[in-house]
């Protein structure tokens, strides 16, 4: 296994951006307002800092592929993990305040989610593709699935938004657009790749370096931009507009 | 190849609900409560209520020939389609205005914009309920099913939840708004 500058460079444009992410969250005091978030990028920081020492390592023939292939697929599960936990922090962030919609919307998730899993298994198992049955194969139907069901809950909480007219903040629309195109291009890749086989495996491997990029670049790009809906712009109350007057009255007479 | 086709043009479709999504999120704006009556659209509640009312329903279709009855009971139920899409238009925009007010310092005006919030939702799930009955209605003006009440009940709670919330930040303003809802 090779890496090529076009490799080290997605790869370092997509780290130095959630570095950015992590600064920004940890300097405006986020953490404790989308806690699953910070969750993810810590992780994913993490697994870059595990990956890279590993690739180090086995480049100086002291570990093995092999110890690279299960601690890339296994974090790679983890952080799937973690994005459903975003993603389901997403939703109970913007409908938990809605009484009207709570048990509404508990449903549409509940059946979305049973029928993008059902649809993730119909298409896992007629899937032909050309690699061979192995864990490769296995490991791609099984992100493939994931990727699916992510890609298909964002939407519904999109259309959801959308369709009552909620408002978003500015940071929380970010966090789950970035999330939503990050799969959508997941799920294009990995189709494509399943289809295609071995051959353009490194291609697929700079698509999904390409695609985190960009999900990492939108995230950075929300939490560093004001945010216009939380401020409440309301007319003056006329107590205040009095209290006004009479301080400008005696500013005057000074 | 199906499946493969499948997945792309589901993940394109998401794709496009995200842009849709992204654009509407950047149109959106929230009314200055001042000029609230210049975005909304005024709604006739009793005019609204005597077209919904099954009585005034029950009274033309005795005294009119069934054709007759059946063109003037669509273009009745068509009217009140109108005031159902101005009620949802109405209960969008209260909808930003009691939203960008939930977290105001003041417990009073951030209580009332959470109530006005809940109308304008419960609102908008009836309208859309009552939009499909309506439709249905019009196809078959001889179905006896009724349709719109609750839609003037949470419209009537809606423009309440309205009164108080102004009340609390522009007195003066209250009747006037009120008045263009």
């Amino acid at each position: 296994m090779q890496l090529s500058p076009t490799d080290y460079l997605l790869w370092g444009i997509g780290l130095f951006l959630l570095v950015l992410t992590g600064l920004v969250l940890l300097s405006r005091h986020l953490v404790r307002e989308i806690p699953w978030f910070f969750g993810y990028v810590t992780f994913q920081l993490s697994r870059s800092a595990a990956l890279l020492t590993t690739y180090i390592r086995m480049s100086q023939h002291r570990m093995s592929y092999a110890d690279y292939f299960y601690l890339y697929w296994l974090t790679e599960l983890g952080s799937i993990v973690l994005a459903f936990l975003v993603v389901y922090g997403i939703y109970r962030r913007i409908f938990s305040n809605y009484d009207a919609l709570k048990q509404l919307v508990s449903a549409v998730l509940a059946g979305a989610a049973v029928v993008l899993l059902v649809i993730a298994v119909v298409t896992g198992a007629t899937a032909s593709g050309a690699d061979p049955p192995g864990i490769v194969k296995a490991v791609l139907l099984l992100e493939r699935g994931a990727r699916l069901l992510q890609c298909g809950l964002l939407a519904v909480l999109f259309l959801l938004a959308l369709y009552f007219g909620l408002p978003w903040q500015n940071r929380l629309f970010g966090i789950a657009f970035g999330f939503g195109l990050y799969s959508c291009l997941q799920l294009i890749a990995i189709t494509w790749r399943s289809l295609v086989g071995e051959t353009v495996a490194n291609a697929y491997s700079q698509a999904q370096a390409a695609a985190y990029s960009i999900g990492v670049m939108i995230w950075f790009g929300y939490l560093v931009a004001p945010d216009p809906l939380p401020e409440h712009r309301g007319v003056l109350l006329h107590d205040d507009l009095e209290k006004w007057n009479r301080l400008l009255k005696e500013l005057i007479k000074q | 190849m199906i499946t493969t086709g499948f997945l792309i043009a589901l993940a394109v479709a998401v794709v496009v609900i995200l842009v849709r999504a992204l654009l509407s999120h950047h149109r959106a704006s929230v009314p200055r409560l001042e000029v609230l009556d210049d975005y909304t659209r005024p709604v006739d509640l009793a005019a609204f209520r005597n077209l919904i009312d099954p009585a005034e329903e029950e009274f033309l279709r005795e005294h009119l020939p069934a054709g007759k009855f059946h063109s003037v009971q669509r273009q009745r139920l068509r009217a009140a389609l109108e005031y159902v899409e101005r009620t949802s238009y109405n209960a969008s925009i209260l909808l930003r205005v009691g939203e960008a007010a939930r977290r105001d310092s003041n417990p009073e005006i951030a209580a009332a914009a959470t109530e006005l919030v809940n109308h304008a939702l419960q609102l908008g799930i009836n309208a859309r309920l009552a939009t499909v009955a309506l439709y249905g209605r019009i196809l078959l003006p001889d179905a006896r099913i009724s349709v719109g009440r609750k839609v003037t009940e949470t419209y009537e709670h809606l423009t309440e939840g309205l009164v108080r919330f102004t009340r609390l930040q522009d007195p003066a303003a209250a009747a006037r708004i009120s008045a263009a809802v």
